[in-house]
Protein backbone atom coordinates (compact mmCIF):
# COMPACT_ATOMS: atom_id res chain seq x y z
CA UNK A 1 0.00 0.00 0.00
CA UNK A 2 1.22 3.43 -0.88
CA UNK A 3 0.09 4.86 2.47
CA UNK A 4 2.24 2.36 4.38
CA UNK A 5 5.17 3.27 2.19
CA UNK A 6 4.46 6.94 2.78
CA UNK A 7 4.32 6.37 6.54
CA UNK A 8 7.64 4.53 6.46
CA UNK A 9 9.21 7.38 4.45
CA UNK A 10 7.81 9.80 7.00
CA UNK A 11 9.58 7.91 9.80
CA UNK A 12 12.82 7.90 7.80
CA UNK A 13 12.65 11.65 7.19
CA UNK A 14 11.88 12.28 10.84
CA UNK A 15 14.86 10.12 11.80
CA UNK A 16 17.14 11.97 9.38
CA UNK A 17 15.96 15.39 10.51
CA UNK A 18 18.14 15.37 13.64
CA UNK A 19 21.89 16.10 13.27
CA UNK A 20 22.83 13.62 16.04
CA UNK A 21 21.01 10.82 14.24
CA UNK A 22 22.63 11.75 10.93
CA UNK A 23 26.01 11.61 12.68
CA UNK A 24 25.15 8.15 14.00
CA UNK A 25 24.20 6.93 10.54
CA UNK A 26 27.45 8.31 9.19
CA UNK A 27 29.43 6.46 11.88
CA UNK A 28 27.58 3.23 11.22
CA UNK A 29 28.06 3.57 7.47
CA UNK A 30 31.82 3.72 8.07
CA UNK A 31 31.64 0.42 9.95
CA UNK A 32 31.11 -1.28 6.57
CA UNK A 33 28.34 -3.63 5.49
CA UNK A 34 27.05 -5.53 8.51
CA UNK A 35 29.62 -3.81 10.74
CA UNK A 36 28.59 -2.98 14.28
CA UNK A 37 29.26 -0.15 16.72
CA UNK A 38 28.53 -0.14 20.42
CA UNK A 39 26.06 2.41 21.65
CA UNK A 40 28.79 3.96 23.82
CA UNK A 41 30.99 4.34 20.71
CA UNK A 42 28.13 6.13 18.96
CA UNK A 43 27.49 8.36 21.96
CA UNK A 44 31.11 9.40 22.63
CA UNK A 45 31.79 11.74 19.67
CA UNK A 46 28.39 13.36 20.24
CA UNK A 47 29.20 13.94 23.93
CA UNK A 48 25.96 12.34 24.84
CA UNK A 49 24.85 10.28 27.79
CA UNK A 50 24.06 6.63 27.20
CA UNK A 51 20.28 7.16 27.73
CA UNK A 52 20.19 10.17 25.36
CA UNK A 53 22.03 8.21 22.66
CA UNK A 54 19.77 5.23 23.27
CA UNK A 55 16.73 7.42 22.66
CA UNK A 56 18.10 8.50 19.28
CA UNK A 57 18.90 4.91 18.37
CA UNK A 58 15.30 4.02 19.24
CA UNK A 59 14.08 6.58 16.68
CA UNK A 60 16.45 5.09 14.09
CA UNK A 61 15.16 1.60 14.95
CA UNK A 62 11.59 2.81 14.52
CA UNK A 63 12.47 3.96 11.01
CA UNK A 64 14.13 0.55 10.43
CA UNK A 65 17.42 2.28 9.72
CA UNK A 66 19.30 0.65 12.58
CA UNK A 67 19.17 -2.76 14.18
CA UNK A 68 20.31 -3.21 17.76
CA UNK A 69 21.20 -6.42 19.54
CA UNK A 70 22.08 -6.63 23.17
CA UNK A 71 25.00 -8.84 24.09
CA UNK A 72 25.69 -8.85 27.80
CA UNK A 73 25.95 -5.17 28.72
CA UNK A 74 26.70 -4.04 25.19
CA UNK A 75 24.17 -2.58 22.79
CA UNK A 76 25.54 -3.43 19.36
CA UNK A 77 24.08 -1.37 16.50
CA UNK A 78 24.33 -1.81 12.78
CA UNK A 79 22.98 0.09 9.81
CA UNK A 80 20.14 -1.25 7.76
CA UNK A 81 20.42 0.83 4.61
CA UNK A 82 17.38 -0.31 2.61
CA UNK A 83 14.96 2.41 3.85
CA UNK A 84 17.56 5.04 2.92
CA UNK A 85 17.51 3.77 -0.62
CA UNK A 86 13.77 4.49 -0.81
CA UNK A 87 14.23 7.87 0.82
CA UNK A 88 17.04 8.98 -1.49
CA UNK A 89 15.08 7.90 -4.52
CA UNK A 90 12.09 9.89 -3.32
CA UNK A 91 14.03 13.03 -2.37
CA UNK A 92 16.10 13.03 -5.54
CA UNK A 93 12.88 12.83 -7.49
CA UNK A 94 11.53 15.75 -5.48
CA UNK A 95 14.60 17.95 -6.05
CA UNK A 96 14.78 17.21 -9.75
CA UNK A 97 11.11 17.97 -9.79
CA UNK A 98 11.68 21.55 -8.54
CA UNK A 99 14.20 22.15 -11.30
CA UNK A 100 11.93 20.60 -13.91
CA UNK A 101 9.04 22.74 -12.66
CA UNK A 102 10.93 25.97 -13.07
CA UNK A 103 12.06 24.97 -16.54
CA UNK A 104 8.45 24.21 -17.41
CA UNK A 105 7.56 27.64 -16.04
CA UNK A 106 10.23 29.23 -18.29
CA UNK A 107 8.64 27.58 -21.32
CA UNK A 108 5.15 28.62 -20.28
CA UNK A 109 6.25 32.24 -19.79
CA UNK A 110 7.86 32.30 -23.22
CA UNK A 111 4.63 31.02 -24.71
CA UNK A 112 2.54 33.58 -22.78
CA UNK A 113 4.78 36.40 -24.00
CA UNK A 114 4.62 35.38 -27.63
CA UNK A 115 0.85 34.96 -27.22
CA UNK A 116 0.62 38.58 -26.05
CA UNK A 117 2.87 39.86 -28.82
CA UNK A 118 0.80 38.04 -31.42
CA UNK A 119 -2.66 37.36 -30.00
CA UNK A 120 -4.11 35.92 -33.21
CA UNK A 121 -2.38 32.64 -33.38
CA UNK A 122 0.90 31.94 -35.10
CA UNK A 123 3.91 31.84 -32.80
CA UNK A 124 6.18 34.83 -33.01
CA UNK A 125 9.07 34.19 -35.42
CA UNK A 126 12.42 33.70 -33.68
CA UNK A 127 14.27 36.94 -34.05
CA UNK A 128 16.28 37.23 -30.87
CA UNK B 1 16.69 31.13 -27.36
CA UNK B 2 17.45 34.03 -25.10
CA UNK B 3 21.17 34.81 -24.71
CA UNK B 4 20.74 35.53 -20.99
CA UNK B 5 22.77 33.51 -18.47
CA UNK B 6 20.99 30.54 -16.89
CA UNK B 7 18.43 31.64 -14.33
CA UNK B 8 19.50 28.95 -11.87
CA UNK B 9 17.68 28.28 -8.68
CA UNK B 10 19.46 29.52 -5.55
CA UNK B 11 18.76 28.15 -2.12
CA UNK B 12 19.71 29.77 1.18
CA UNK B 13 18.84 29.46 4.87
CA UNK B 14 19.01 32.94 6.43
CA UNK B 15 17.45 31.84 9.74
CA UNK B 16 16.93 28.56 11.63
CA UNK B 17 13.36 28.14 10.43
CA UNK B 18 13.47 29.43 6.85
CA UNK B 19 14.47 28.32 3.38
CA UNK B 20 14.74 30.96 0.66
CA UNK B 21 14.52 29.99 -3.01
CA UNK B 22 15.45 32.62 -5.59
CA UNK B 23 14.97 32.25 -9.31
CA UNK B 24 14.77 34.74 -12.18
CA UNK B 25 12.54 34.53 -15.22
CA UNK B 26 12.81 36.32 -18.56
CA UNK B 27 9.34 37.82 -18.34
CA UNK B 28 7.57 40.78 -16.72
CA UNK B 29 6.34 40.09 -13.21
CA UNK B 30 2.70 40.45 -14.23
CA UNK B 31 3.12 37.31 -16.34
CA UNK B 32 5.17 35.47 -13.73
CA UNK B 33 2.40 36.21 -11.22
CA UNK B 34 -0.22 34.92 -13.62
CA UNK B 35 1.78 31.76 -14.34
CA UNK B 36 2.46 31.08 -10.65
CA UNK B 37 -0.99 31.83 -9.27
CA UNK B 38 -3.63 31.04 -11.90
CA UNK B 39 -5.00 27.50 -11.72
CA UNK B 40 -4.98 26.68 -15.45
CA UNK B 41 -1.40 28.00 -15.74
CA UNK B 42 -0.25 26.22 -12.55
CA UNK B 43 -1.29 22.89 -14.01
CA UNK B 44 1.21 23.47 -16.79
CA UNK B 45 4.32 23.76 -14.59
CA UNK B 46 3.55 22.28 -11.14
CA UNK B 47 4.49 18.91 -12.53
CA UNK B 48 3.96 15.95 -10.24
CA UNK B 49 6.55 13.18 -9.86
CA UNK B 50 6.61 10.68 -12.76
CA UNK B 51 3.51 8.51 -12.83
CA UNK B 52 1.34 11.03 -10.98
CA UNK B 53 -1.29 13.33 -12.47
CA UNK B 54 -2.88 16.52 -11.17
CA UNK B 55 -6.51 15.81 -10.35
CA UNK B 56 -7.47 19.10 -8.67
CA UNK B 57 -5.88 22.55 -9.00
CA UNK B 58 -7.55 25.58 -7.45
CA UNK B 59 -5.98 28.92 -6.55
CA UNK B 60 -7.69 32.10 -5.42
CA UNK B 61 -4.96 34.65 -4.63
CA UNK B 62 -7.00 37.03 -2.49
CA UNK B 63 -6.81 37.44 1.28
CA UNK B 64 -8.73 34.43 2.75
CA UNK B 65 -8.79 32.81 -0.70
CA UNK B 66 -7.64 29.21 -0.81
CA UNK B 67 -5.11 27.09 -2.63
CA UNK B 68 -5.62 23.39 -3.27
CA UNK B 69 -3.69 21.00 -5.46
CA UNK B 70 -4.28 17.25 -5.47
CA UNK B 71 -2.15 14.65 -7.25
CA UNK B 72 -3.12 11.07 -7.81
CA UNK B 73 -1.24 7.97 -8.88
CA UNK B 74 -2.33 4.57 -10.08
CA UNK B 75 -1.93 3.27 -6.54
CA UNK B 76 -3.52 6.14 -4.64
CA UNK B 77 -6.08 8.87 -5.12
CA UNK B 78 -5.26 11.22 -3.52
CA UNK B 79 -1.52 10.47 -3.48
CA UNK B 80 -0.60 13.91 -2.19
CA UNK B 81 -2.61 17.04 -1.37
CA UNK B 82 -1.34 20.55 -0.87
CA UNK B 83 -3.69 23.07 0.63
CA UNK B 84 -3.45 26.53 2.09
CA UNK B 85 -5.04 29.94 2.61
CA UNK B 86 -3.77 33.32 1.42
CA UNK B 87 -3.09 35.73 4.27
CA UNK B 88 -1.48 38.71 2.49
CA UNK B 89 -1.77 39.64 -1.18
CA UNK B 90 -0.54 42.61 -3.21
CA UNK B 91 -1.23 41.68 -6.84
CA UNK B 92 1.92 41.22 -8.96
CA UNK B 93 4.10 42.05 -5.94
CA UNK B 94 3.67 39.55 -3.16
CA UNK B 95 1.48 36.72 -1.99
CA UNK B 96 1.69 34.95 1.34
CA UNK B 97 -0.14 31.71 2.03
CA UNK B 98 -0.14 28.86 4.51
CA UNK B 99 0.63 25.43 3.11
CA UNK B 100 0.02 21.93 4.40
CA UNK B 101 1.20 18.84 2.53
CA UNK B 102 -0.66 15.62 3.15
CA UNK B 103 0.38 12.20 1.88
CA UNK B 104 -2.33 9.73 0.93
CA UNK B 105 -5.46 10.12 2.98
CA UNK B 106 -4.10 11.88 5.98
CA UNK B 107 -0.42 11.72 6.84
CA UNK B 108 0.68 15.39 7.01
CA UNK B 109 4.33 15.61 5.96
CA UNK B 110 4.81 19.28 6.60
CA UNK B 111 3.28 22.67 7.02
CA UNK B 112 4.80 26.03 6.33
CA UNK B 113 4.13 29.62 5.38
CA UNK B 114 5.14 30.51 1.81
CA UNK B 115 5.89 34.08 0.93
CA UNK B 116 6.32 34.87 -2.77
CA UNK B 117 7.85 38.18 -3.78
CA UNK B 118 8.30 39.42 -7.32
CA UNK B 119 10.66 42.22 -8.40
CA UNK B 120 11.04 43.29 -11.99
CA UNK B 121 13.93 44.95 -13.82
CA UNK B 122 13.62 45.45 -17.57
CA UNK B 123 11.34 42.51 -18.23
CA UNK B 124 13.34 40.19 -15.99
CA UNK B 125 11.54 39.09 -12.85
CA UNK B 126 13.29 37.90 -9.72
CA UNK B 127 11.05 35.65 -7.71
CA UNK B 128 11.90 35.01 -4.09
CA UNK B 129 10.07 32.31 -2.17
CA UNK B 130 10.55 32.31 1.60
CA UNK B 131 9.34 29.15 3.31
CA UNK B 132 8.93 29.48 7.07
CA UNK B 133 8.61 26.30 9.12
CA UNK B 134 7.25 25.77 12.62
CA UNK B 135 10.62 24.70 14.04
CA UNK B 136 14.25 24.19 13.15
CA UNK B 137 13.66 20.42 13.11
CA UNK B 138 10.87 20.82 10.57
CA UNK B 139 13.03 23.11 8.44
CA UNK B 140 15.95 20.68 8.62
CA UNK B 141 13.61 17.89 7.62
CA UNK B 142 12.57 19.84 4.53
CA UNK B 143 16.21 20.51 3.71
CA UNK B 144 17.00 16.83 4.11
CA UNK B 145 14.63 16.17 1.25
CA UNK B 146 17.35 16.63 -1.32
CA UNK B 147 18.82 20.08 -0.90
CA UNK B 148 21.18 19.82 2.05
CA UNK B 149 24.84 19.27 1.22
CA UNK B 150 25.53 17.63 4.56
CA UNK B 151 23.02 14.94 3.74
CA UNK B 152 24.40 14.70 0.24
CA UNK B 153 27.86 13.94 1.63
CA UNK B 154 26.33 11.42 3.99
CA UNK B 155 24.50 9.72 1.15
CA UNK B 156 27.68 9.59 -0.90
CA UNK B 157 29.42 7.69 1.86
CA UNK B 158 26.52 5.32 1.88
CA UNK B 159 26.57 4.73 -1.87
CA UNK B 160 29.02 1.86 -1.61
CA UNK B 161 26.87 0.19 1.00
CA UNK B 162 23.67 0.77 -0.93
CA UNK B 163 25.13 -0.88 -4.00
CA UNK B 164 25.59 -4.10 -2.12
CA UNK B 165 22.66 -6.47 -1.84
CA UNK B 166 20.70 -5.87 1.35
Amino acid sequence: MVVDRARRLDLVFHALAHPARRAMIRQLSMAGAGGERNLSELAAPLRMSFPAASKHVRVLEGARLVRRRIVGREHRCRLHAAPLRDATRWTEQFRRNWEARFRALDALLEEMQSGEANPHGHPRPQRR
Amino acid sequence: MSPTAPNGLQVSTPTDTTIVLTRTFNAPRRLVWEAMLTADKMRRWMLPPPGWTTSVCECDPRVAGSLRVVWKSEEADPAMTLHGVFTDVVPHERAVHTEVMVLGTGQPIGSQVERHEFAETRNVTTMRITQTYASKDARDGALASGMDEGMEACYKQLDALLDQPA
